[in-house]
């Protein structure tokens, strides 16, 4: 099985394989991915092809056996891969003496000793970043200089983080939990599962939500195209203030391991109702929802207070203008808010009609105010154990792969030939890949080492 | 003078410089080096260019496909000018190199292309990572592509036009290790990606076509590295794969756009 699995044919076959899924992922909208819309669109417009990747769970590619049989044999051979990649480092690849690039130096001069000519050879290689150092060697060598050894690491180091990006995705997928909840500016979040919409809860049993409570201090909208917002957020814990966190579109915030976005926003119109007699019946925010078209935001929303068998329905226009009898607002700043109201009172339409902000609603034995506005914000809540894990394996990946490409093994040495007449001076170099560009790399190499000893000492270079 | 015009004088420039180095592989070979100092100059122009625009913008060029394209064709030219400098053989291979640039700054410039403030979702430092490494990655591709090209001019037309091009090795050699350095930055790329989706969205990874298709060529990258160093593949096979590879990268931009999975289309 082992052998079956770090077989570099049989890794070539699984990468060929991962990349034919992926092609046919991107090309076939997904369940799990894709908007609903998009994919019923796209399944009416190809009727018989998406019957067929129905059929063979095409729609579900992702989480469909054969991309995790695939993707799981995958990462299961890099891991073995690692393990033999440890064992091999163990071997030291030490360059034949028959696979070099070669120079010999100065025949003649070596007649009066050739101390001076190594002394010059290994401030050359020390220029070009070659540092001496004595060290065993098969072949018997005056100056030996080997480096590039860590990029060996680099890819031991790229091959083990797949198996760390492989625990931390299943960190991420056990412990992962998102939901949203929302706040109207001065109004605090407990965590209770009432406050709390869940849209994916986590595998584990978890706790995600948390024992702390949040105040949404302010919620500020900010000018601009497009328009940005921040949600000015006061977290405690054990009822003293923690922390002060800004979370803002694009822009997450974290606290105690929970990360919050900003997702969505609109306004909580405040509306006290009262008896003819002045007890209060009602007083409180209901947020509106919010819609986004094209050209205009509406704010609207229906809500009934139990007490006064009232049903309030109703759309805020937050800078209202009445033209040809619409309503509509110029901005979406809340300069002069108007709730446009339509209500009934056990069943019977009673009023329908704008109330503005600060004015009051007489209906018969009741008095409806509309006496505050402010923002609420929409925060998502996410908790993720997996996603340290993973960012620490693609931080490995990186850094094996930038080891990898940019160190590789080059190793020059020395070596006293004697021959019948005299004993020459040969430099050698081997390098672990991209020999032609070695072999550029050593000319330049000579070429220097040419011009320096001729200098010193006449032409003394034979090639 | 603004960004733009600097911008079409600096792809003037790069069109010059073509020109000198094709003449040069066919004639004389002392026009390749004067051909190099044009590539120089119109880099420097092209460097003024950025430089206006990112003062006028207030933010490092990178908010729409002329700003993206234009950084990129700069980070290709200046990769290709140090390539040059290592390695003086590899001239004939700047004309390929430029050729393509001039491509992907042609269609960035016929994008509209007005300075606009950066977009709340762009202000983040991850954001400047992954488009930076990202054309760092698609500079290295660019190359290693024309040396792959070129590899396939050698070995399929032979003549005097094809010897006075680099060595086959040579050529085979700077393929694998541009692809390397381009693997490397584009898995920084999808790194600093991640890590910008996580904090602007909620979610480091989503499986949408944009995203899947750049994990689906730096795939393409890992089979071509992984085929060269352990299946022994070598010459043309590979030069093939690289031009395929590219191939994917063009159509992450261009296709992609349009397929039926991306948000947006009626499929």
């Amino acid at each position: 099985m082992f052998s079956f699995l770090t077989s570099r044919r049989i890794v070539s076959i699984l990468l060929g394989a991962f990349i034919v899924l992926l092609v046919l992922g991107a090309l076939i909208p997904q369940e799990n991915s894709s908007p609903l819309f998009e994919v019923n669109v796209w399944q009416n417009n190809h009727p018989l092809l998406a019957k067929v990747t129905q059929v063979v769970g095409g729609t579900k590619l992702y989480t469909s056996y054969p991309f995790l049989v695939v993707s799981g044999l995958l990462l299961l051979s890099t891991a073995m891969c690692t393990v033999q990649r440890i064992g091999l480092l163990r071997k030291e690849e030490l360059p034949s003496i028959d696979t070099d690039f070669s120079v010999e130096l100065s025949p003649q001069a070596l007649e009066e000793g050739y101390a001076e000519v190594v002394t010059y050879v290994r401030h050359c290689l020390r220029k070009h970043g070659c540092f001496a150092k004595t060290e065993s060697f098969p072949v018997e060598a005056i100056v030996v200089v080997r480096k590039g050894g860590l990029g060996r690491w680099g890819s031991v180091l790229f091959h083990f983080s797949f198996l760390i990006l492989l625990i931390g995705a299943l960190a991420s997928v056990w412990t992962r939990s998102e939901g949203s909840f929302i706040l109207t500016e001065g109004q605090s979040f407990r965590g209770t599962p009432a406050e709390f919409v869940s849209r994916q809860p986590a595998a584990l049993p978890w706790y995600g939500v948390g024992d702390f409570e949040i105040v949404l201090q302010q919620f500020v909208p900010q000018e601009g195209q497009p328009p940005t917002y921040a949600s000015k957020l006061i977290f405690s814990q054990e009822g003293k203030e923690a922390e002060r966190l800004d979370v803002r579109t694009f822009q997450a915030g974290s606290y105690a391991g929970r990360t919050f976005y900003q997702k969505e926003h609109g306004f909580s119109p405040r509306f006290l109702v009262k008896t003819a007699a002045g007890q209060d019946l009602f007083d409180g925010f209901v947020a509106l929802a919010s819609s986004f078209s094209d050209d205009e935001v509406r704010y609207e929303n229906v809500f009934s207070i139990v007490e006064g068998s009232l049903k309030i329905e109703g759309q805020l226009f937050p800078d209202a203008v009445q033209k040809a009898g619409q309503w509509r607002s110029l901005s979406p700043k809340p300069n002069r808010p108007v709730f446009l109201a339509r209500i009934e009172q056990r069943g019977v339409p009673v009023f329908e009609g704008p109330i503005p902000l600060g004015e009051a609603l007489e209906l018969e034995g009741l008095q409806i105010s509309f006496t505050e506005l402010r923002y609420w914000s929409g925060l998502q809540m996410v908790t993720d154990l997996g996603v340290p894990i993973l960012y620490a394996g693609f931080f490995l990946g990186c850094l094996g792969l930038v080891l990898r490409t940019l160190i590789s093994s080059e190793t020059f040495w020395l070596k006293a030939v004697p021959s019948a007449e005299t004993t020459s001076l040969v430099l050698y170099g081997a390098a672990e890949r991209d020999q032609a560009l070695f072999a550029e790399k050593f000319q330049v190499l000579v070429d220097e080492l040419r011009a320096g000893l001729r200098e010193m000492k006449g032409d003394t270079i034979r090639e | 003078m603004n960004d733009t015009a600097l911008f079409w004088i600096a792809l003037a420039g790069y069109l010059v410089a073509i020109i000198l180095l094709l003449v040069s592989l066919k004639k004389d070979e002392a026009l390749a080096a004067k051909g190099v100092w044009v590539v120089c100059v119109a880099l420097v122009v092209h460097t003024v260019s950025l430089g206006l625009r990112w003062q006028a913008a207030g933010h490092l060029p990178g908010n729409d496909l002329y700003e993206l394209n234009s950084v990129g064709g700069w980070l290709t030219v200046a990769i290709y000018l140090w390539i040059q400098y290592q390695y003086p053989k590899f001239r004939g291979l700047g004309a390929v190199i430029l050729l393509l640039t001039i491509g992907m700054m042609l269609y960035g410039v016929s994008k509209p292309h007005a300075i606009a403030p950066l977009s709340d979702e762009y202000q983040s430092g991850w954001f400047f990572v992954h488009i930076l490494s990202a054309f760092y990655a698609y500079g290295c591709y660019v190359i290693a592509t024309s040396a792959g090209l070129l590899y396939l001019v050698r070995h399929y037309r032979g003549g005097p036009f094809s010897e006075r091009l680099p060595s086959q090795d040579l050529l085979e050699n700077l393929n694998g290790r541009l692809i390397g350095y381009g693997f490397c930055s584009h898995a920084i790329m999808l790194t600093s990606g991640a890590i910008w989706a996580n904090s602007a969205w909620g979610r480091y990874w989503g499986w949408d076509p944009v995203e899947t298709w750049s994990l689906i060529t730096w795939l393409v990258y890992a089979f071509h590295l992984h085929a060269r160093t352990f299946l022994h593949w070598k010459g043309q096979r590979l030069a093939w794969i690289s031009v395929v590879a590219l191939i994917t990268i063009v159509f992450t931009f261009w296709g992609v756009p349009h397929l039926p999975t991306q948000p947006g289309q009626p499929g």
